[in-house]
C-alpha cells in the first residue's frame, strides 16, 4: 500500500512543480507586457522570455521603427549643416550632427574630442569653467560655472566691411590658469542608441548589483538618474554621454543642439551666451510636419541599426578565442557582452515614450554594463552624478570600437593594447589578468576587439 | 523495493522537480537603486617610506629580471601620489639589463613605455589598425635611465601584489629629482596643463638644463617646464 501512495505523492510533488514553473512563466510575460514601470523590468535575469538579435549594419538602413522614406529624411536632418541664420552659436562646436557621428555612415564615430574644464572648489568639489567673453565696448560677458569650452564662434571680433553681424564683439571661448581640470572628450556613437533606449532601468541596476556581488564589493558600477527634459520633474537612469549624463534620446538631441551647435530648443530655450545672439529663441522651430529638429533627430537615432561585427574577422579563429579570453579574464564584467531591451509596451522616458516593436524585447550586444565606474581614468568632472561620479566614466559600448584609431574617453590612447593597460583603479584585478596572459593570447583578445 | 529506498525516489523526484522550479524561476527583478563601494580603499596610517629592499622586490616582480636598478644616482626611488587618486605610488629609476632591453620594448610588454615631451599621435599609416601588434611610438635603448612610475592599489598603494600598473617614462633621468606636492605656485607661470586635478603629486627635477616637473595628464607623464 505504501508504494502505489508514495509514487503518486512524488507525481503529485513533480506536477505541482511543472504547475508553478508555468504559472511563473505565464506570470512573468503577462507582468512585463503589461507593466508600465521600467524600474521593475530585467528581462536579462529572467531568461525566459525569446528575444530576437537586434539588427546590425552600417548600410543606412532603418531598423524598422520608421520606414525607409522617413529614416532617410530624419538622416538628413541629422546631417544637416546649419548656419548663423539657423540660430548657429554664439559659441558651438559643429555646425551638423554628423561632423561629430559620421564614421562610417551618419551617427557613428568620429575624431572630433571635444573640451572640459574647470576646478575643484576649498571642499574638493568640482565647479565648471568660468569664461569670460568680450563686447564690442569691452565690457566682460561671463559664462559661468560650465564644463564645456566650445571651441568655435560666430563673432570674431572684426571691423563691419568683413560682415560679421558683430563687430568688435569676441566670443571666442579661453581658458584661464584658474581652471586646473582641462580634458579633451571623444565624440560617441549614436548608431544603435534607440536599443540603449530601451534597456530597463532594472537591467541596469540589477547589472550593478549583480556585478557588486560577484566581484566582492570591488567592481561596482553605479547608476544615475537623471532629468528627462520632455517629461519635466520625472528622472531615469543615464545611459548617453561619457558620464551617463542623458537618458533619453530626445533629451540627448535638445543639450547637444544647444550645447555643440548653439542652437536653443523647446527643450533647452536659453542660449549660453547673449553675445552676438541675434535669432530669436527658441531658434529650433516647427517644420511643416509638426516636428522640430530635435525630433527628427532623436527619431533617426531610434531608427539605426547597431553597429555590425568586421565580417571579414568575426569568424576567424584567433578571434574566437579571443573573445573567450575577454570572458574569462573578466572584461566583461563591466563590457557586457549581451543585454535585452524591455518588452514592447513599456513605458520609458518618465511616461514620453514607449518601447515599441521595433526595439522592444531584442538581443543587443554592445559591450557595456552603462553603468559609471572608476578604473583610474576619471577626470574630475561632475555633471549630472554627483560628487562620486567626477572618477568614474562609462563603461563605453564596445560595439564599432573598430572604427577609433583614438581610444578612451580622451583619445589619448592609440592602440588597444595601451587602453587595457591604462585601465586601472576598480579594473586593476582585470587589468592583471590580462597582463598574465601569453603574448599570443594577449593578441588574440586584441584581435578579438578589432573584430567588434 | 524497500520503504528507504521508495523515500529515496520520492525525494529525489520532489528535489528534482523544485530544483526545476528554482532555475526556471530566475532571479527577481530588483528595484535596488545604485551599487555601493568601488571606492577607494585609502590607508589607514600614512605610508612608510620604500626601503631599498621592498622597491627591488617590486621592480623585480613588475620586469621580471629584464632591468636593474639605477642605484648610482643619488636618489634612484622616492614614493608619491602621483596619479591623484589618494595612494602611494613609487618612482624607480632603472635600466635595461643587456638582454632585457628587447623585453623593456615588447610589443607585449605589460607597461606603458612613453615619452614625456611627446604626445602621442596616429600615425597616418595606422589607419584602422587592421593588425593587432602593438605600434612602438617610444623605444629604450640599451644605455638608457627610465623611471618607472608604479602605480598603487588598495590600502596596501604601491606594495601590494596587485600594484602592477606601470609607466616608464625615457628622458627622465635629470638631477636635483625630488616629488612635490601639487600647488597653486606651480600654476604662477601663466601656463595650461592638460590635466584632470590638482591633487596629485609632481616629479621636480632639471632636465638639459631647464627646471620642471613631470605630472601625470590622466593619460601619461608629461614633462612641464
Amino acid at each position: 500500500m505504501k508504494l502505489p501512495f508514495l509514487l503518486a505523492l512524488a507525481i503529485l510533488v513533480a506536477a505541482l512543480a511543472v504547475v508553478a514553473v508555468s504559472n511563473t512563466i505565464v506570470q512573468r510575460q503577462i507582468a512585463y507586457a503589461q507593466s508600465a514601470d521600467e524600474n521593475a523590468l530585467d528581462p536579462n535575469s529572467v531568461g525566459i522570455l525569446a528575444a530576437a538579435e537586434a539588427p546590425t549594419g552600417f548600410d543606412n538602413q532603418t531598423n524598422g521603427f520608421t520606414d525607409q522614406t522617413t529614416f532617410l529624411a530624419d538622416r538628413a536632418a541629422f546631417d544637416q549643416t546649419e548656419n548663423i541664420t539657423d540660430g548657429l552659436g554664439p559659441v558651438y562646436n559643429a555646425q551638423s550632427c554628423r561632423e561629430c557621428h559620421q564614421n562610417p555612415t551618419s551617427g557613428a564615430i568620429s575624431q572630433v574630442r571635444e573640451l572640459r574644464a574647470g576646478h575643484l572648489d576649498g571642499s574638493g568639489n568640482f565647479v565648471g569653467a568660468t569664461v569670460t567673453l568680450h563686447n564690442s565696448s569691452g565690457t566682460p560677458v561671463v559664462i559661468a560655472n560650465r564644463s564645456l569650452i566650445n571651441q568655435r564662434a560666430i563673432c570674431p571680433g572684426v571691423d563691419l566691411a568683413q560682415g560679421f553681424n558683430f563687430p568688435n564683439d569676441f566670443a571666442q571661448e579661453r581658458i584661464s590658469t584658474a581652471e586646473t581640470i582641462v580634458t579633451p572628450r571623444t565624440s560617441l556613437n549614436v548608431l544603435g542608441d534607440g536599443f540603449l533606449e530601451a534597456i530597463a532601468n532594472g537591467t541596469i541596476t540589477n547589472l550593478a548589483t549583480t556585478q557588486c556581488n560577484q566581484t566582492g564589493g570591488a567592481i561596482c558600477g553605479l547608476a544615475i538618474s537623471v532629468p528627462v527634459l520632455e517629461a519635466p520633474g520625472q528622472t531615469r537612469i543615464g545611459r548617453f554621454g561619457w558620464k551617463n549624463q542623458m537618458s533619453s534620446l530626445l533629451s540627448f538631441s535638445s543639450d547637444a543642439y544647444l550645447n555643440e551647435m548653439g542652437i536653443t530648443n523647446r527643450l533647452n530655450p536659453n542660449e549660453v551666451t547673449t553675445l552676438c545672439d541675434i535669432i530669436a529663441d527658441p531658434e529650433d522651430k516647427t517644420g511643416t510636419d509638426g516636428l522640430q529638429d530635435i525630433d527628427h533627430f532623436s527619431r533617426f537615432m531610434r531608427a539605426t541599426k547597431a553597429p555590425p561585427r568586421d565580417a571579414t574577422l568575426v569568424n576567424n579563429p584567433d578571434v574566437l578565442t579571443g573573445q573567450q579570453l575577454f570572458h574569462q579574464v573578466g572584461c566583461d564584467i563591466c563590457h557586457v557582452s549581451s543585454l535585452t531591451t524591455a518588452p514592447p509596451g513599456t513605458v520609458i522616458n518618465g511616461g514620453a515614450f514607449t518601447v515599441p516593436a521595433a526595439l522592444g524585447n531584442k538581443t543587443i550586444h554592445p559591450f557595456s554594463d552603462l553603468l559609471l565606474h572608476d578604473v583610474g581614468t576619471g577626470d574630475n568632472i561632475v555633471q549630472n552624478g554627483g560628487p562620486d561620479s567626477g572618477h568614474r566614466m562609462r563603461t563605453p559600448p564596445l560595439w564599432g570600437v573598430r572604427m577609433r584609431n583614438e581610444l578612451m574617453h580622451d583619445g589619448r590612447s592609440t592602440t588597444f593594447f595601451d587602453s587595457i593597460l591604462r585601465h586601472g583603479g576598480a579594473a586593476t584585478p582585470v587589468t592583471n589578468n590580462f597582463r598574465s596572459l601569453s603574448d599570443a593570447d594577449k593578441n588574440r583578445l586584441i584581435k578579438f576587439l578589432l573584430s567588434l | 523495493m524497500s520503504a528507504s529506498k521508495i523515500l529515496l525516489v520520492v525525494l529525489t523526484v520532489a528535489l528534482f522537480g523544485a530544483g526545476i522550479f528554482f532555475i526556471l524561476r530566475g532571479k527577481p527583478a530588483r528595484r535596488t537603486a545604485q551599487a555601493e563601494g568601488e571606492k577607494i580603499a585609502l590607508p589607514v596610517h600614512p605610508p612608510a617610506p620604500p626601503k631599498p629592499e621592498e622597491v627591488q622586490r617590486k621592480v623585480e616582480q613588475i620586469f621580471k629580471g629584464a632591468v636593474m636598478l639605477a642605484s648610482e644616482r643619488d636618489r634612484y626611488f622616492f614614493a608619491g601620489d602621483f596619479n591623484g587618486d589618494g595612494l602611494q605610488d613609487l618612482a624607480v629609476f632603472i635600466k635595461p639589463k643587456p638582454q632585457g632591453l628587447t623585453i623593456v620594448n615588447s610589443k607585449f610588454a605589460n607597461w606603458i613605455l612613453e615619452d614625456p615631451f611627446v604626445e602621442p599621435h596616429i600615425k597616418p599609416n595606422q589607419g584602422l589598425l587592421r593588425t593587432a601588434l602593438r605600434e612602438q611610438a617610444v623605444r629604450a635603448e640599451q644605455n638608457d635611465v627610465l623611471l618607472a612610475i608604479i602605480h598603487g592599489y588598495g590600502p596596501e598603494a604601491w606594495r601590494s601584489p596587485m600594484a602592477q600598473q606601470t609607466f616608464l617614462v625615457r628622458k627622465a633621468a635629470g638631477s636635483g629629482v625630488y616629488p612635490e606636492a601639487f600647488s597653486e605656485a606651480l600654476l604662477r607661470p601663466q601656463t595650461r596643463l592638460l590635466m584632470t586635478g590638482p591633487k596629485m603629486d609632481v616629479i621636480r627635477e632639471t632636465l638639459a638644463d631647464k627646471p620642471g616637473f613631470l605630472y601625470w595628464t590622466g593619460a601619461k607623464y608629461a614633462w612641464h617646464s
